[in-house]
């Protein structure tokens, strides 16, 4: 059983987000628990509670008492509180303290130095029930996401801990792969664990929920049992920034106008290894400019490699793009397209805002680059923080200086990839936000999403990509919705296939 | 569970302890400055050719014997041809790196790529290293990798910007580049390294018992014998030149 009495919480680094206010909570031994609320609301900072690393990795100010089974959590060790309480994180990168799964997976156990022989065993059993037999023995670096956050699951089983804290585990997960975790959990579940979940993506595990906890600005507000929370109507989830519960069966949104300008796409052809399969072969294709146009298909079906084509970032890619009467090949296509990477980061380089799009000008005339900037920065809402350091900005602020960055280049192709893993409601909205904007000023834009919602509001077109190959395309009209749908539940359904056999 | 059996325990092939490792990096990282003659130069650099093939890193092993091979056929013409004063400062310059400093940068590749971060700590821990030390040295194993993959992102992203060698942007303040590369690179190091840190401690990376390793950590006969032929090398070749 685990007990908070009137906890709160505040980081040392002074941040306002995220800490937690008198939080009152008892959690029986094998509940399984959600906490949702929008980013801020202070619930990976309650997981953290729990599996112990506050207050013992994340240093701050906190107050109240946190209690497993009667006992202060903050009396023992990590290594202790880590045998009975196994913890998954957000971001499958990130967790892994081997290269090879085998050893992640016994990691743990390693450290609490069990004989080799039951560490063997439970090696065996775990991989065994989480149904990972084929994984073993890999580098964790040729893993996709999905495969590497299986193996966090497994790495965290493999200790036998009482209780399971994950937070947000679905962040980079595709549809498919959300039904293996399901599987875990369904798993766990069935051992009689408690399961504990920090989640924006809600529709997966509602219906395995025995309580739902709303959070907001670090307190508890709402408490749910699983069946009251599914019949919460959608606008009052939204209204509390909440993800929505069925995200495949919504209404486009946005309506096609498919202006007589096109993209053409002649000969596509790309392989990672030499005279090694076609990773992408697109031979003709024909697509409307100034849309959102919807890639979508299974992981692995060459949609990243399609949208590194498209921007120039393989030299060997062959083809061409025309537009506006003009013929782009791999080299020219960098002058025309950009892409806006999953991890903003990664592409702010300066000091300040209006530095970054200042970089990306010629720098011929610097004044009639910064108000050329500062007309950008103003169309972005950024003009307020045009000195700040980009990397103090919030990541949908980040995702608009990248943007901005882009606007002032005259890059005329857009391509977003993962733009929404990881966002709630609100921000995921920003992001539709940002996407429009572009759309008005002319920008034809390509997005790379698992994120139905995000597709529903946004896109104008799809364009589904299947073994490297175009399988179809077209306008988001009512036969593309049936398409997607029947897509999704193929998805979710080949999910569940992986998990039970 | 056959093949389960089979995967915990296929490592029964060539496999050195990882101090070993540690012992040839430092034969080899010595012997290299023992400035002698070409037959000694080779058996320096045949000890990590000859562990790159025991690991199937035949490609960079490919690359090191050529590099090598090319470093000694230039200093074997080096006196015979006449080069312009800064083209030979430059030739004796990468000679002297390719013979001199690449076999221990290979051995360093070979033990990076052969040995698990779980099998370093254990075999560290035994040789009674703190873990003040072991720990963030095994991270370091963990992060070459991903310092690879956020490099590789931030290239392309810089890419994209056409922020690169040679622009015109480029002339007006070539240091930039480095900064633009290294300031990202540096932020998700940190960011990274925060999560791992986290992560592995919720697991017992703490825990201060003795731990145990799935793969056994150990000295076998294959140390013994790779010890005895890189020493009889050695010393065959720096004693008794066939040259």
């Amino acid at each position: 059983m685990i007990e908070l009495k009137d906890v709160s919480f505040t980081y040392e680094s002074g941040e306002t987000e995220n800490n937690l206010s008198h939080i009152n909570l008892t959690i029986q031994d094998g509940e399984t628990i959600l906490f949702c609320g929008e980013s801020g609301c202070g619930k990976t900072t309650l997981t953290r509670l729990i599996n112990g690393l506050i207050p013992h990795y994340y240093g701050g100010k906190l107050t109240g008492q946190v209690l497993l089974d009667g006992k202060e959590l903050k009396d023992y060790p990590l290594y202790q509180i880590g045998q009975r309480v196994g913890s998954v994180f957000q971001n499958p990168r990130t967790q892994f303290y081997n290269v090879d799964t085998t050893s992640e997976i016994v990691f743990g156990c390693e450290n609490m130095a069990l004989p080799v022989p039951e560490m063997r065993k439970r090696l065996e059993e775990t991989a065994h029930s989480l149904k990972l037999e084929k994984l073993l023995n890999r580098s964790l670096f040729a893993l996709s996401g999905g495969e590497k956050q299986k193996i966090a699951c497994a790495s965290a089983d493999a200790i036998r801990p009482d209780i399971f804290v994950l937070d947000e585990p679905s962040s980079n997960l595709d549809i498919a792969t959300i039904e293996d975790l399901i599987g875990v959990i369904r798993h766990w579940q069935s051992e009689k664990k408690t399961v504990i979940v920090a989640e924006h993506r809600l529709y997966y595990l509602v219906p395995y929920a025995d309580r739902i906890f709303y959070m907001k600005h670090g307190s508890i507000v709402r408490e749910f049992t699983g069946a009251e929370f599914q019949k919460l109507p959608p606008d009052e989830l939204q209204g509390m920034g909440l993800r929505a519960l069925d995200p495949f069966h919504l209404s486009p949104e946005a309506a096609p106008k498919l202006a007589a300008p096109q993209l053409h796409i002649k000969g596509f052809q790309f392989s990672y290894e030499k005279h090694g399969p076609l990773n992408v072969d697109i031979p003709d294709l024909t697509l409307p400019q100034g849309e959102i146009i919807g890639i979508i298909g299974n992981n692995g079906a060459g949609k990243s490699t399609f949208a590194r084509c498209l921007c120039g970032l393989d030299k060997k890619a062959k083809g061409v793009l025309e537009m506006d009467g003009a013929s782009y090949d791999a080299k020219q296509r960098r002058h025309i397209s950009y892409m806006v990477m999953q991890d903003v980061n990664h592409q702010l380089f300066t000091e300040d805002v209006l530095d970054e799009l200042m970089l990306s000008m010629d720098g011929e005339d610097e004044k009639a680059d910064t108000a050329r900037a500062k007309e950008i920065l103003n169309s972005l809402d950024l003009l307020g923080k045009a000195k700040l350091h980009p990397m103090s900005l919030s990541g949908g602020e980040k995702q608009r200086v990248a943007i901005g960055s882009a606007i002032a280049s005259d890059k005329k192709v857009l391509i977003f990839d993962e733009p929404t893993s990881g966002l709630d409601y609100r921000h995921m909205l920003e992001v539709s936000d940002n996407l429009n904007r572009l759309k008005k000023m002319g920008k034809s834009l390509f997005l790379i999403t698992h994120d139905p919602e995000l597709i529903y509001k946004c896109c104008t077109y799809l364009l589904f990509i299947q073994g490297s190959k175009v399988l179809w395309h077209r306008p988001m009209d009512g036969d593309a919705v049936g398409l997607l749908r029947a897509f999704f539940s193929r998805k979710q359904g080949a999910g569940v296939c992986n998990a039970s056999g | 569970m056959e093949q389960l059996q089979a995967v915990v325990e296929n490592r029964t092939g060539f496999c050195l302890d990882p101090r070993t490792k540690l012992l040839l990096m430092a034969v080899v990282a010595t012997a290299e400055f023992l400035y002698s003659h070409t037959a000694f130069m080779i058996a320096v650099a045949m000890i990590p050719f000859v562990l790159f093939l025991t690991n199937r890193q035949y490609k960079t092993a490919t690359v090191f014997f050529c590099l090598f091979a090319a470093g000694l056929f230039v200093q074997a013409i080096q006196n015979s041809v006449q080069f312009p004063m800064i083209v030979n400062m430059l030739v004796v310059l990468l000679v002297g790196l390719v013979l001199r400093l690449f076999p221990a940068f290979m051995m360093g590749a070979y033990i990076i790529k052969s040995t698990t971060a779980s099998e370093c700590i254990t075999a560290l821990g035994r040789m009674h290293i703190g873990r003040q030390i072991t720990i963030p040295l095994s991270v370091l194993f963990r992060f070459i990798p991903t310092m690879q993959e956020e490099s590789a992102a931030i290239k392309d992203a810089m890419r994209m910007r056409e922020v690169q060698f040679g622009t015109k942007k480029f002339w007006q303040n070539p240091a930039a580049l480095i900064e633009y590369r290294f300031i990202p690179l540096m932020i998700s190091v940190v960011k990274i390294g925060d999560d791992l840190s986290a992560a592995a401690l919720t697991r017992g990376l703490d825990n201060p018992v003795r731990r145990t390793n799935i793969t056994k950590v150990g000295f076998t006969g294959w140390d013994l014998l790779a010890v005895l032929i890189a020493g009889a090398a050695l010393l065959s070749t720096y004693f008794f030149s066939p040259w």
